[in-house]
């Protein structure tokens, strides 16, 4: 299996052209699917850096842990309780 | 420092052997000078508009100064006292300690982080010499970042560089309790100010970087004017509110919780009593830390937040109170039947509950829809917080401090003094304080540099109570200082404590055991004879 510099290089690399993916679908409308798009891209880039630039691939159960409560916390509890605000004005206007 | 017996104290005289310490002992008396002088320098700024507010017109100040003045304050006593004050100092220099370690798992960092502190604390005081900031230490969006003519960019970012040290002080005790506990210290065994600062930890690291990225933010508004909270170039001030809350009411969790940590350690102490419910404590502290990051929404009730966000987050607010109850039955319920001995520390230990129950009870108040509309952003806040705060985080922290005072320096304070001490702090923190309950339900706002001459008899009151807690905090600097010098030896275990720390040496040896301590008994075993 690849390692050492080579790998990171490789995973450099495949960042590289997910930005590019990102900038060419910026460009192509597709309707609803925009955001899905570039969220799904957005994702993809992600768990490349954390699993081989954070290398949490190979990593124990207590810094899995740590990113999985910094995770739930971001995207659950701060994106989910804050967009409750959001779409919740039109809901009950007052 | 006269006895041959070397320790952490006399391993070195020179400033280099301080400043270049990795020694998590002399770290946290490093933390412990610059908490408190800052303390001094936040308290300052409140002795200054307490004597302001002392007639309604005062002109004492110039109204803007008024408005730097209680910035300062507010900035100087959440971010660089009472965040970092129980962690930094109590925290690092017992950590290692309770759990039988000899030093926390990557004390360059640890050294790292203090530095960071004082970069930070230099930056957003310099920022004050040059002429201060004034939008409060919330630093509310659009006013922050485009309105405020004063140092706004240097604070946030003095406040931002701190956070780091805040999230590496919060890794470096996270792995040090996973790796580095002592043979037969089960998780189970932990005593409960590991376990505090443990949660407490975890809340550095999820809720400071979301803070920094807010603070970030307005400064890239104020410099860049990109369109983030200005709602001018298409940005939404509320959302400056939901992200600063969000580390913002954890923060004061990050206060509240290892302060409950030393509550716990000193209750059973001078109780004499097994800790009531030691598991039900365990697992209040991790709903607390946990609830703590669902209720920000409740400082935005009458700021435009949907009426749907507002009931969830009222609801939430309501449900953090049952931990937090728990923990009370269980201090209390940990007294009844005890041998209760009142040195220094127990009487702050007492304090405390007495306190933190008016702060948490006022809160629920708060947390109330329909109350927190005619009473929001009044004096009945500011009391609200400050029981919490001051009546919950300092008491705690003063009492820890008298509490490992002889483990710290090897020597004893004057025990009658320090009581002295404490019933002063107590009684000039209610006067200070109380009042504020009812003159903010009577309708006096908060951050006004004036008053209607009505209002005038409670913040006479207050004002005088502040006097008196000035004094009762200067009392123990000058014992303190004195004893560490001076004090009479205090021996291994003046107060017959249960815990690792307190089985070996005082002032511990550098490497904190002469031999690996292994651990066979449950915590706080005073029942058991072996403490007498």
């Amino acid at each position: 299996m690849t390692s050492g510099p080579r790998l990171y290089a490789m995973v450099y690399a495949a960042l590289l052209f997910l930005l590019g993916a990102t900038f060419v679908i910026a460009r192509v409308d597709l309707g609803a699917f925009n955001t899905v798009a570039a969220l799904a891209i957005a994702w993809l880039k992600m768990g490349l850096v954390v699993a081989y630039f954070m290398h949490l691939r190979d990593a124990d159960r207590l810094d899995a842990m740590l990113f999985a409560s910094g995770f739930v916390m971001l995207l659950f509890v701060l994106l989910a309780l804050t967009l409750g605000d959001y779409f919740g004005r039109v809901w009950l206007a007052g | 420092m006269s006895d041959a017996r070397a320790h952490y104290l006399n391993a070195g005289h020179s400033m280099r052997s301080w400043l270049l310490t990795k020694d998590h002992k002399r770290i946290a008396l490093l933390y412990l000078a610059s908490v408190t002088a800052l303390f001094f320098v936040g308290g300052s700024a409140a002795v200054m508009f307490r004597l302001q507010l002392l007639t309604p017109h005062g002109h004492l100040v110039l109204p803007e100064t008024y408005n730097k003045l209680f910035t300062l304050h507010g900035i100087v006593m959440v971010f660089f006292f009472l965040v970092p004050a129980v962690p930094t100092v109590l925290g690092n220099f017992l950590i290692p300690l309770m759990i039988g370690a000899k030093d926390l798992a990557f004390p360059r960092i640890n050294l790292l982080s203090w530095y960071l502190f004082i970069a930070g604390a230099a930056l957003a005081l310099g920022a004050t010499l040059y002429g201060g900031v004034d939008t409060g230490w919330t630093f509310y969006t659009p006013y922050s970042s485009v309105f405020s003519n004063t140092y706004v960019v240097a604070t946030v970012m003095g406040i931002f560089v701190a956070g780091f040290s805040s999230i590496l002080t919060g890794l470096n005790f996270i792995v040090t309790i996973h790796k580095m506990r002592a043979p037969g210290l089960r998780w189970f065994r932990l005593p409960l100010f590991v376990w505090a600062i443990y949660a407490t930890s975890f809340m550095f690291v999820l809720a400071t970087p979301v803070l920094a990225m807010a603070l970030l933010l307005v400064g890239l508004e104020r410099v860049l004017h990109l369109g983030i909270f200005n709602p001018a170039l298409g940005g939404d001030p509320l959302l400056f509110q939901h992200f600063f809350w969000f580390y913002s009411h954890p923060a004061v969790y990050i206060m509240v919780l290892p302060a409950m940590g030393v509550i716990s350690e000193l209750i059973p102490c001078f109780s004499r009593r097994r800790l009531f419910g030691y598991e039900f404590v365990v697992m209040a502290t991790f709903g607390i830390a946990f609830l703590g990051f669902l209720v920000w929404g409740h400082h935005m009730f009458v700021s435009g937040q949907s009426a749907f966000a507002g009931l969830v987050f009222s609801f939430l607010s309501f449900v953090v109170a049952v931990p937090s109850a728990i923990k009370v039955f269980n201090w209390t319920a940990t007294l009844y039947k005890g041998r209760i001995r009142f040195h220094t520390p127990m009487l702050y230990a007492l304090g405390f509950i007495g306190l933190f129950t008016i702060g948490g009870l006022t809160g629920l108040f708060l947390a109330t829809l329909g109350v927190d509309v005619h009473v929001h952003d009044t004096y009945f806040v500011i009391a609200h917080f400050h029981y919490i705060m001051v009546g919950g985080s300092v008491m705690a922290y003063l009492g820890g401090i008298h509490y490992w005072w002889p483990k710290i320096s090897g020597k004893m304070y004057p025990d009658a003094l320090g009581r002295w001490a404490a019933v002063l702090i107590f009684v000039g923190f209610n006067l200070t304080f109380f009042p504020q309950f009812i003159v903010g339900y009577l309708g006096m706002p908060r951050r006004f540099y004036m008053y209607p001459p009505e209002f005038q008899v409670y913040n006479v009151f207050s004002t005088a109570g502040a006097s008196i807690l000035a004094l009762g905090y200067l009392l123990p600097l000058g014992y303190l200082l004195w004893s560490f010098w001076y004090g009479p030896d205090a021996g291994d275990n003046p107060w017959g404590a249960s815990g690792l720390e307190w089985k070996t040496s005082s002032p511990p040896p550098v490497r904190n055991f002469e031999t690996k301590p292994v651990v066979d008994e449950e915590p706080y075993d005073y029942e058991g004879g072996r403490y007498g």
